[in-house]
């Protein structure tokens, strides 16, 4: 079958409007629908018609018709037989004479409640005399006085309730003596008994931990208690306490399961958020973001419209994690952390069993604030000033300077001299390739040397210009590459002139109230920061409107809204080795290509007084465009700007008792613009670049369901039953152009602006992505006694990224929750033990896949004089089915010493399989790869929070958190015949790469490792002048040999992750301390390759100091400098190969740069540079003040202020890496986890935050 | 019946329903419309096709053919000398990867003609297809050995087992090919009926330009295996010698040009000419191939006897060196001890400043045009990307006369072939330098050479025919032709068991660096991901000194 005819080809892009124009209909359709119910609501025109039916029941329809509510002791009508009526447009007079016609009752109307009494004179009017309800008004608060909106007030033994307002306030008419029951979600509820009728002020005390409110899927909110699953809450003030640059740095070390990494620690840079390990062999396998009820795309945001996650699944393992792009952070870093109410983490697929595809991977619920009454004007103002200090250097030596081979020939080794027969620096580009670029052997005079042992570089590839084998630095005068003799003398911290103190202020004003129409809060934010490095900020405005309005007392509106101006400015390059335009990368240029002599000179040399870049800089050393680092770092300007708007209607109809309505309408819309100015090079200023990039992207969540809800639908039994449809459409689209010059008008930096030889480079790029995913679903929720607890979905999805067969998926999810401290009588041990619940629940969830993969796509040619060609697809497309999970999940929630310790247990497992790759096939099948089903993972885990009370009093108090998780991510089966895929590497198959191998652990590190004799030892390779191991001649150097393949290096998983964090507070000062740590996991430590093969690392100059073996020159100079490899060699010429133990002496240059560091181009033994990373750190630290409230209102301005002193990432307790190689700087955010390289300092930072109300 | 109050309440749950239900019956409404890819169709005409074939065979030419494997071919072949081995390592996947695209893309194109209706219409565009996968099969063969062939390519099939391909004997995928030619030679046709396709790359539609082609590729592969399969190579050989061959210089120089294919790079992707004639290729005018150029070593070029010399090659630039500027100074072919060189002699500000970047450079280098050729902005007359010259088609008959290959040896025929092949050598060199337009510096004044400078070289002692050596002049002069074709030179050498030019001096040095080298190991993907085959073919020793079948 031909694949082409399979689908029409696009030809029209008018989705979104239609989406937009879809979603404003329903909202106004729901909104005016429920309108009209309120209004109907107090309608007195009454008509019935009913045979042999309750009292009761006609009571209630009478209720609802009139808005009239009933008052009558249910006992009285118990004994009422059963009646007919038959009315039409009857008055309410009318209605309840022809209701109580032939019964003892009566009835007598007090303001909007109709009593029913018996009878005067009937015989039962003496013991069923009811009192006359008297109007109690009351307020209902926590305990910290803030009032409690939509608690719930009954009078208990009769129908009658009402709820509280904005305010906490009710009014409800209540026998003398009358006993109301007030309850509210996650507090414990209370028994008032009335007498007589001041007002009431009830204080509801929080139900404690084990018993708070959970957001859970779709928004929905449940008391912990009833969830078979496990999910846990932080409030956003928590989240917030010490000023993190953004919500997911706010959350780290805070939930147990939960693993956030962001590389290098770069403020603004994207974190990795993944929740209880991978469950995707390639693409995504970060947990879901959802604000207010919007799915929001925390992607990295990326030039072109780029998503990683859609690269990463598609390049099929080929990242080279040496070169990761710029990082411009992702949606989280944006999002204002003043403005969350509270996060909620459901962790695996039982929780977001709802949210289908992309909740399989976990789910961040985020709840932004609406408002609350508050005293006072209702403002309040934050600031916070964090100075960001980076102050861990990776540690070098300070002995000996730059150099090569060429350092290697003579005890007394010379300089480079230049034309004047100076003595010069080395280094200058070519240097170490150059006429002196070989393996000392065939020494023949200085500066004269034959080839004979060939370049260096194809044993051990091609250092870095940072190599520093030089010569020892004793202030010896050389001549600068810029004509200025200094002194050889070393530096004592080489990477300090690339990095500053940064900052980061944050200021917050909000407004906020309420009345009884709901509440409203505005806030605005602005957020700077200037970076480490240089020329580099950025800024963030955001402006948050959130209110809960209550349209009626039966129709809730909650409306959200933000508005996001991000201004990046320059974010820093990180690893690149050159930027497209913009920089080289500072973290690989500082640890790859500065030596142990570096003078910081470049900076002041770059720019001539006309403005242009000062040409001298072509002499600077560094080849790899480090030497234009300043001019870049100042003229090639990089802005992104971010507008993004992010609003939620949620609207909440109770259109009868037992059934509510429930409508969900998001939108996430964003553009994304990237500027980039190159300013020119020249004082014509002609040689400049200009380029624009504008991406809009937009995502539209509609949810809408109705619920069908009874309490007693038996006896003991509750039950809801939820049926809802779901609609989410994502659409990206992205145009680019670049100009690279040169301007036809100098200084213009516009797109047409063009005079070079080439027009059609002026040609943009696009690029889309469209996907859609609507659902259907069902939720049944069960409860027995409020201490079983039986949920059960199940959810068809219909993706847009299947074919037609395949595109509908079904999968279900059950959960259930057993308190048994309340099921069972355990008196005995209730002074102890005081709550105590066991969870069990199986989910299912189904993942479709990536646009645009299942069908061809012929490639277009780009090749100069064929661009009319096409070439057939390079990957294969078979008829994928949605990837599953499956997830079982067990747990415990135990309280102790009346809550006072909590104890939380999760075990789960998760087995996801018919996992969806582009799985690599050999080229000459005619394609390089098919899309398939195939292969399996399975994570196994546990968490474990203990939270404590420990100390208590009203002065005093101290509590502790303790969270633990670990997980274990094993592959369990690929692609018939394949047992191993490549994640990505580093440098590529000579490098070091990572792999998901059959039996092995997701996160695998693999590399050329020893190649072992059969005796056990290390099989050294002998150098010679014509080769490896021919023997003829002298050994010039030792290397040691690699094994035949690649082989496991380690192992990236993290054996324990978590965080400890403690609460103290004194009367009015608070202490706030958390540590976070990650024990086990391995890490390939690029950095320490480099160090140690350039000569950089201080371990390097043990031998150079004196400390080696007597070794003897190629000129016949002698030194201790020597170093026999421990292993054996292989007798040239042997055969069977016998092996001899080595006694070759051979320079100690050879133990490092012939050990440690290579390119691509030389296998090299890689297992030298694997470590465990394991650390631990004091990741917050506050002290906070706050000012007594009576104190503070004396100003009559202030409501509340406290001052506080915050720390972040103050120190390491202790790291495992060596030389302060920074343990937190994993290459990117992608799958591939277990690879350092090109780390940037440890910053900490430190500063003060005040926060007033007013 | 519904009240008016029941009917509000109503409102909302039907309202909710409806939203539902629109979602449900709407719900994959657009779904193929969102999801059909936006960058590229869906599917491909026949045009279209052939000219993504073309694409891939320009890509093989210029990046395989002028970079990474040149650096290593041109010292193999000692077609020119290298001062330090190329960093580049020795391997060649490019062109296994652009004819393994290409081969489904070809197979297509044939199956789609034959299923059409008016099939009888595609002979020619059958033909030259046939022709294109041919000459790149056995190309690619030529660097490998044994490789996947005949059921290769068919991954589109949706079958698992098209994935992992099976290796066909060199031997067999020669005779698949040689059938093929025979096909296209006998069947292309005049006839104005046919199909063409609009833009023909290699040859604008030419049919008896495609037919000589076809038949000189026959000539050239049935003498590759003559030597180890003349049983089947000899009627081949008879059959072609009957038959058109390529014979003008210039016209029937068949190979991608600007001519055919306006805005033809070569420098795709930086790889290529330019690419290659950089410092990294180390590439210096060799011993081996002065020696043919030159009656003696004098450095002031009075020696030299063949124009192609300075075509080839130019003097050096040392300024300071004992050697003298200006001269004509041989790398040692196989150096004793290794010599490095020094200059930048192919550094682009040689357009604006010819001698500074010369200066240290103690070696004649190629001429710094084949660098800029085709690679400077508006250059006209480019040389084209050979796939086979008039010249190896004469030589190739030469071959065949003096060896008795196929038919009766007659050395008259042979001599008369060899000087036709000598002097279309000559005048497509000269024609070319003279042609491109960026040629400024040394350029021929005419595009023809005199009858001297053609005397000048059939008559000097190591050209002038000779009946005795016929097979070594033979193989010289299509060797030195083969300037711009090292692989084809590679073949060459290979299939003669190394008759072609060699340097006397220090032959060891040779082996032990270049002698190893007599095939590409394969991609690594096939030990990966077609171990089974890959096992079956090699035995799991998948050596670059394993002999291919052809090589003697």
């Amino acid at each position: 079958m031909e694949f082409s005819t399979l689908y029409e080809p696009r030809n029209e892009y008018r989705r979104f409007s239609k989406i937009l124009l879809v979603m404003k209909l329903t909202t106004i359709i729901l909104i005016t629908a429920c309108l009209h119910l309120s209004a109907a609501s107090f309608s007195q025109s009454i008509t019935i018609s009913e045979k042999n039916v309750s009292l009761e029941s006609v009571f209630k329809k009478i209720e609802k018709q009139s808005g009239y509510t009933f008052w009558y002791k249910i006992d009285l009508l118990k004994k009422a037989p059963k009646i007919s009526l038959a009315v039409k447009d009857a008055t309410l007079d009318e209605t309840l004479n022809l209701c109580l016609k032939d019964l003892p009752l009566t009835y007598a109307i007090v303001q909007s409640t109709i009593v029913i009494k018996p009878k005067a004179g009937s015989n039962i009017a003496e013991v069923m005399e009811l009192p006359v309800p008297i109007k109690i008004t009351g307020k209902v608060v926590d305990d910290q006085g803030q009032p409690l909106m939509g608690a719930s007030v009954k009078v208990k033994g009769t129908t009658a309730g009402t709820v509280t307002d904005i305010n906490g306030a009710f009014n409800i008419d209540v026998p003398e003596n009358g006993i109301l029951l007030v309850s509210y979600i996650g507090f414990k509820s209370q028994e008032v008994t009335v007498s007589g009728n001041k007002p009431l002020t009830i204080i509801l005390v929080a139900s404690g931990g084990l018993n708070e409110v959970v957001v859970t899927a779709l928004g929905i909110k449940r008391e912990t208690r009833s969830l078979g699953y496990a999910a846990q809450t932080i409030s956003g003030a928590d989240m917030d306490k010490v000023n993190p640059p953004d919500i997911a740095v706010g959350l780290m070390g805070k939930i147990a399961g939960l693993n956030i990494t962001q590389p290098n620690g770069v403020e603004g840079a994207s974190t990795r958020i993944v929740v209880r390990g991978n469950n995707n062999l390639f693409g995504n396998n970060q947990a879901l973001v959802v604000v207010d009820n919007v799915i929001i795309d925390n992607e990295p945001v990326q030039p072109k419209g780029a998503v990683q996650s859609f690269a990463d699944a598609l390049n099929k393992g080929n990242t080279d994690v040496s070169q990761p792009p710029v990082d411009n952070g992702s949606f989280l870093n944006s999002m204002n952390p003043d403005d969350i109410e509270s996060i909620d983490v459901l962790k695996g697929p039982t929780a977001a069993a709802l949210y289908g595809a992309r909740g399989a991977n976990g789910v961040i619920l985020i709840v932004t604030k609406k408002g609350t009454k508050k005293k006072g004007f209702g403002v309040d103002y934050n600031y916070s000033l964090r100075i960001n200090d980076p102050y861990r250097f990776i540690q070098t030596q300070h002995e000996y300077g730059n150099g090569m081979t060429e350092d290697l020939y003579s005890a007394n080794p010379s300089f480079y001299q230049n034309g004047n027969g100076q003595n010069r620096e080395e280094q200058i580009e070519g240097d170490p390739y150059g006429s002196t670029g070989n393996i000392p052997g065939a020494y023949i005079s200085p500066g004269v040397t034959s080839a004979a042992g060939g370049p260096f570089y194809n044993y051990i590839g091609f250092p870095g210009d940072g190599a520093s084998w030089g010569p020892k630095m004793s202030g010896q005068p050389l001549v600068w590459w810029d004509g200025t003799t200094r002194p050889y003398s070393p530096n004592s911290n080489i990477f300090q002139s690339f990095y500053k103190k940064g900052n980061t202020q944050t200021q917050n004003i909000s407004v906020s109230g309420g009345g009884d129409l709901g509440t409203l809060r505005v806030s605005y934010t602005r957020s700077t920061n200037d970076a480490i490095t240089y020329n580099s900020n950025n800024s963030t405005n955001t402006f948050n409107i959130g209110s809960s309005i209550n349209v009626s007392p039966k129709v809730k509106i909650d409306a959200t809204a933000s508005y996001i101006n991000l201004n990046k400015f320059n974010p820093p390059n990180i690893y690149g080795e050159s930027g497209s335009s913009g920089n080289i990368g500072v973290g690989y240029m500082t640890v790859y290509n500065i030596p142990a002599d570096y003078k910081p000179i470049e900076r002041g040399l770059t720019t001539l007084p006309d403005g242009s870049r000062n040409p001298i800089l072509n002499q600077a050393p560094w080849g790899y465009g480090q030497q234009y680092y300043w001019w870049n770092t100042y003229n090639d300007n990089t802005t992104l700007t971010q507008n993004q708007l992010i609003g939620s209607i949620s609207l909440n109809a109770e259109i009868t008792p037992w059934l509510r309505a429930v409508g969900n309408v998001g939108l996430d819309y964003y553009t994304n613009q990237y500027v980039t100015q190159d300013y020119p090079t020249d004082a014509a200023g002609l040689l400049g670049s200009y380029g624009y990039d504008l991406a809009t992207k937009t995502t539209n969540n509609l949810d809408g369901r109705l619920v069908f809800h009874k309490d007693k639908l038996l006896k003991d039994f509750n039950a809801s039953f939820s049926l809802g449809a779901r609609h989410y459409y994502t659409n990206m689209y992205d145009i680019a152009s670049n100009n690279p010059g040169p301007f036809n008008y100098p200084f213009v930096f516009n797109l047409t602006n063009y005079n070079g030889a080439t027009p059609t480079v002026l040609n943009p790029t696009e690029n889309r992505y469209v996907q859609e995913i609507n659902s259907v679903y069902g939720l049944l929720n069960l409860s027995y006694k409020n201490y079983l607890f039986l949920d059960i979905s199940g959810t068809n999805d219909w993706s847009s990224t299947l074919r037609p067969t395949n595109w509908s998926y079904f999968y279900p999810s059950a959960s259930l929750s057993f308190v048994f401290t309340d099921a069972i009588n355990m008196s005995a041990v209730k002074d102890w033990f005081s709550y105590g619940k066991l969870r069990i629940s199986e989910a299912e969830s189904a993942n479709a896949y990536l646009p645009y993969q299942n069908g061809l796509t012929y490639g277009p040619n780009n090749t100069p004089g064929f661009t009319t060609g096409l070439n057939l697809p390079g990957t294969f497309p078979t008829n994928i089915q949605p990837q599953r999970s499956r997830s079982f999940e067990i747990g415990s929630d135990l309280g102790f010493f009346n809550d006072r310790l909590n104890v939380n247990f999760t075990y789960y497992d998760t087995y996801s399989d018919n996992q969806i790759l582009t799985a690599p096939v050999s080229a000459s099948s005619g394609v390089n790869s098919v899309l398939i089903n195939s292969g399996a993972l399975r994570n196994r885990g546990i968490e474990l929070t203990v939270a404590g009370k420990v100390i208590k009093t009203s002065n005093f108090s101290w509590d502790i958190t303790v969270n633990a998780a670990h997980n274990q991510n094993k592959i369990v089966a690929l692609e018939p015949g394949i047992n191993s895929l490549q994640l990505g590497s580093w440098f590529g198959s000579d490098g070091v790469t990572m792999k998901v191998d059959v039996g092995d652990n997701y996160g695998s590190i693999y590399g050329y490792g020893y190649k072992y004799a059969p005796n056990g030892q290390k099989i050294v390779n002998s150098v010679y002048a014509d080769g490896y191991n021919t023997g003829n001649g002298p050994v010039l150097g030792s290397q040691y040999a690699t094994s035949d393949n690649i082989v496991k290096l380690g192992d990236a998983t993290p054996i324990l992750t978590g965080g400890i964090s403690q609460n103290f507070r004194y009367k009015n000062f608070s202490l706030y301390v958390l540590t976070d740590f990650k024990i086990g996991g391995q890490i390939w430590s690029g950095d320490y390759a480099t160090i140690m093969g350039q000569g950089l690392a201080p371990e390097t100059v043990y031998e150079r100091d004196g400390n080696g073996l007597p070794y003897t020159y190629p000129d016949g100079t002698k030194a201790n400098v020597g170093v026999i490899l421990p292993g054996v060699i292989a007798v040239p010429g042997s055969s069977p190969v016998q092996y001899v133990q080595n006694t070759s002496v051979v320079n100690s240059w050879w133990k490092y740069a012939g050990n440690y560091q290579s390119w691509d181009n030389d296998p090299i033994v890689r297992a030298n540079s694997i470590f465990n990373d394991s650390w631990g750190k004091l990741r917050e630290l506050s002290i906070t003040y706050s000012l007594p409230k009576e104190f503070v209102q004396q100003t009559k301005v202030l409501q509340t202020l406290s001052f506080s002193l915050i720390g972040r990432d103050l120190f390491y307790l202790f790291t495992t890496l060596p030389d302060k190689i920074n343990p937190e700087s994993t290459v990117g955010t992608g799958n591939v986890q277990g690879i350092q390289f090109g780390g940037l300092p440890g910053v900490r930072s430190y500063g003060f935050s005040v926060k007033a109300g007013f | 019946m519904l009240k008016y109050h029941n009917i509000k309440q109503w409102t909302a749950i039907i309202t909710t329903t409806v939203f539902i239900a629109v979602i449900l019956a709407s719900c994959t409404k657009n779904f193929q419309k969102e999801n059909a890819s936006y960058s590229g169709p869906a599917s491909a005409t026949l045009q279209q096709l052939y000219t993504g074939i073309g694409a891939n065979l320009d890509i093989a030419a210029d990046i395989a053919g002028d970079n990474s494997s040149a650096r290593w071919l041109y010292p193999i072949t000692q077609l020119g000398a290298v001062y330090a081995a190329s960093d580049y390592s020795y391997i060649q996947g490019t062109s296994w990867t652009e004819f393994y695209q290409n081969l489904p893309a070809m197979n297509q194109m044939l199956t789609t003609m034959k299923a059409s209706p008016d099939s009888a219409t595609y002979i020619n565009a059958e033909a030259m297809v046939k022709v294109l996968r041919a000459y790149e099969a056995i190309e690619l063969s030529n660097f490998y050995g044994d490789m996947p062939y005949s059921k290769a390519g068919k991954a589109f099939s949706g079958s698992t087992a098209d994935l992992k391909v099976p290796y066909d004997k060199q031997q067999a995928i020669y005779l698949s090919c040689l059938s093929d030619l025979a096909w296209a030679v006998n069947h292309f046709t005049t006839s104005g009926t046919q199909f063409s396709f609009s833009n023909e790359f290699l040859l604008a539609n030419n049919i008896g330009q495609w037919k000589k082609f076809a038949n000189s590729l026959r000539l050239r592969y049935a003498l590759t295996v003559y030597d180890k399969d003349n049983s089947d190579a000899g009627p081949i050989i008879a059959d072609a010698l009957t038959k058109p061959l390529l014979s003008d210089p210039v016209a029937d120089e068949i190979g991608l040009s600007q001519v055919n294919i306006p805005n033809i790079s070569f420098d795709i992707s930086g790889a290529g000419r330019d690419a290659f004639f950089r410092q990294e290729s180390r590439a210096r005018m060799g011993s081996t191939l002065w020696n043919l150029f030159s009656d003696n070593n004098n450095t002031d070029g009075s020696g030299i006897f063949d124009l192609r010399c300075n075509i080839f090659f130019e003097r050096n630039g040392d300024t300071t060196g004992n050697k003298g500027i200006g001269k004509w100074v041989p790398y040692p072919q196989n150096p004793i001890t290794p010599i490095t060189d020094g200059g930048d002699p192919y550094n682009n500000q040689r357009d604006q400043d010819w001698t500074t970047n010369k200066v240290g450079n103690l070696y004649s280098d190629y001429n710094y045009y084949w660098g800029r050729d085709g690679n400077i902005s508006g250059s006209t007359g480019a040389c084209p990307e050979i796939f086979m010259s008039a010249a190896e088609t004469d030589f190739l008959v030469a071959e065949a006369y003096a060896k008795g290959a196929g038919v009766a040896q007659n050395y008259a025929l042979a001599q008369t072939a060899y000087v036709a092949g000598v002097t279309s050598s000559l005048t497509f060199w000269k024609n070319m330098a003279f042609n491109s337009s960026v040629w400024v510096v040394n350029k021929p004044t005419s595009g023809t050479p005199t009858s001297a400078e053609l005397n000048s070289v059939l008559t000097n002692a190591k050209v002038a025919w000779n009946t005795g050596n016929a097979l070594s002049l033979i193989y010289a002069q299509e060797w030195i032709d083969l300037f711009r074709q090292p692989s084809v030179a590679w073949t060459l050498m290979r299939r003669t068991g190394s008759a072609t030019p060699a340097d006397a001096i220090n032959p060891a040095g040779y082996k032990q660096n270049y002698g190893g080298l007599q095939r590409y190991q394969y991609p690594s993907d096939e030990s990966q991901l077609n171990n089974a085959n890959w096992q079956a073919a090699t035995g799991g020793n998948d050596l670059i000194s394993t002999k291919i079948w052809i090589a003697k």
